[in-house]
């Protein structure tokens, strides 16, 4: 019984652990830029734990992710934390009653997270502001910025369902 | 799904949402002040951040060195290790004309501008959702940093905090839509008002706004700070005008600016704590 806590508590220390880590090397200058445009690594790194872990691990996580968004972005406080919270507990809930748990699924979230947010921040932070040439921040940043992650998922997709079979397995052994 | 609703784990996630909605509304209305979890995550994250970025800083330096050492391993394999202790060597002194730079960049502006009081920071964090070149440096409250404190280089003005940590604190750049300087041009003494602009902030430029129709504002002018309104000091350097252009209206004109600072790919920095008339007509 004891064994099987341990190796509960050691997944939980990596995916907190793995969630510090994307949040560093999404900050840090430079890494993975491509012509100006960094991918979302936290979010791609959320989204693979609620397909994996289901809905309340999910929200979890997600409001984790988001704090830590939140801790990098120039938004308002709070805005990636209520919404990858909610997101989280949205994409477990999914996984066991509408789609199924693959590749397709993990991209198709992640798109929609990303894609959702991207026209959020276009709008209250942009357009409705009406500077011009606005459009050019969602064509130039904001678009390749979600095709980018979406393109990074499938990584974290992997990863983490390596990630849970392994821990799986070892607690069905004990 | 009707299971879920009447769960447990449902009642259990709903109370971690009202949690999460008060600190949000606390941040909302203490006017950007850093919630609790900003400051305990930032505890971890900033030493993080900080040796990731300088990593991320020295790889371009380190690929040239270990190119030159495969080269001279080529030409003498004996050298090798004496090239490695060179590179380290280099590495080191590359280190202290950095420190000695800065050093010497925050001497000369203190002579300049003996009013001012400085905290020096590095830039830590270039985040993904960054608007307009904005960053984090390592450098919070502890380090006497305000929200609204001017961030500037030895080479001109970056931008200022809109956000302050205990030891972090991120900062818009002028090249943001929201940043607006009061600005003069120093040879015509044309006054107007700078702000960043989404077309041009893609080529790191920004815009002067506002000034006369009449105006003698020519291509090279240098723009400099009015120090109107007391959130920036009088005479910081901000940039050099490049084209100068009637606006939409045709009532006025505006000046295109290259800033005098690299804002795009700024490393170190220094955020002015003080100085004469700091706040004198905005909070007032």
């Amino acid at each position: 019984m004891g064994r099987k806590r341990a190796l509960i508590a050691g997944k939980h220390l990596i995916y907190c652990f793995g969630l510090i880590f994307c949040y560093v090397l999404q900050t840090t200058p430079g890494f993975l830029q491509i012509f100006g445009v960094k991918p979302f690594l936290v979010i791609p790194a959320v989204i693979a734990i609620a397909m994996q872990e289901g809905e309340f691990t999910g929200a979890l996580y997600g409001a984790l992710g988001g704090m830590l968004c939140d801790m990098g972005a120039n938004t308002f406080y709070g805005f990636y934390t209520l919404t990858l919270f909610l997101y989280g507990a949205a994409v477990g809930l999914a996984l066991i009653y509408l789609m199924k748990n693959d590749r397709k699924t993990a991209v198709l979230c992640c798109l929609v997270y990303t894609g959702g947010m991207a026209l959020i921040e276009y709008i209250f932070y942009y357009l409705l502001y009406g500077f011009a040439g606005n459009w050019q921040v969602l064509l130039f940043q904001l678009t390749p910025r979600v095709l980018y992650t979406c393109l990074v998922m499938p990584l974290f997709y992997f990863g983490e369902r390596k990630l849970f079979d392994y821990f799986s397995r070892r607690t069905e052994e004990i | 799904m009707k299971d879920f609703f009447q769960s447990t784990k449902f009642k259990i996630l709903a109370a971690v949402f009202v949690v999460l909605c008060a600190f949000m509304l606390r941040a909302t209305m203490s006017g950007g002040l850093t919630p609790l979890t900003s400051q305990l995550l930032s505890v971890v994250t900033t030493p993080l951040q900080s040796a990731a970025s300088g990593v991320s800083e020295s790889v371009g330096g380190l690929y040239r060195h270990l190119f030159q050492a495969g080269e001279i391993e080529e030409e003498n394999a004996q050298l090798e290790e004496k090239v490695r202790t060179l590179t380290q060597q280099v590495a080191d002194l590359e280190r202290y004309r950095r420190e000695n730079e800065q050093l010497r960049e925050y001497l000369e502006i203190k002579e300049e501008h003996s009013d001012f009081s400085f905290a020096s920071a590095s830039v830590i964090g270039r985040d993904t959702a960054e608007r307009f070149y904005s960053f984090t440096i390592d450098a919070g409250s502890e380090a006497g940093i305000e929200k609204f404190d001017p961030v500037i280089t030895s080479d001109g003005l970056v931008g200022l905090v809109s956000e302050v940590g205990k030891n972090y604190a991120k900062v818009l750049t002028i090249l943001d839509t929201t940043i607006e300087v009061g600005a003069y041009d120093i040879r015509t003494r044309d006054i107007g008002t700078t702000s960043g602009d989404i077309t041009l902030a893609r080529n790191g430029q920004l815009r002067l706004n506002m000034l006369p129709k009449d105006c003698t504002v020519s291509q090279g002018d240098l723009i400099y700070t009015t120090g109107y309104g007391g959130l920036y000091p009088k005479d910081l350097a901000i940039g050099e005008v490049t084209e100068i252009h009637t606006d939409s209206s045709g009532m006025s004109m505006y000046a295109v600016i290259d800033p005098l600072s690299d804002i795009e790919t700024v490393k170190d920095v220094l955020v002015i704590t003080s100085f004469e008339g700091q706040g004198e007509q905005v909070f007032e």
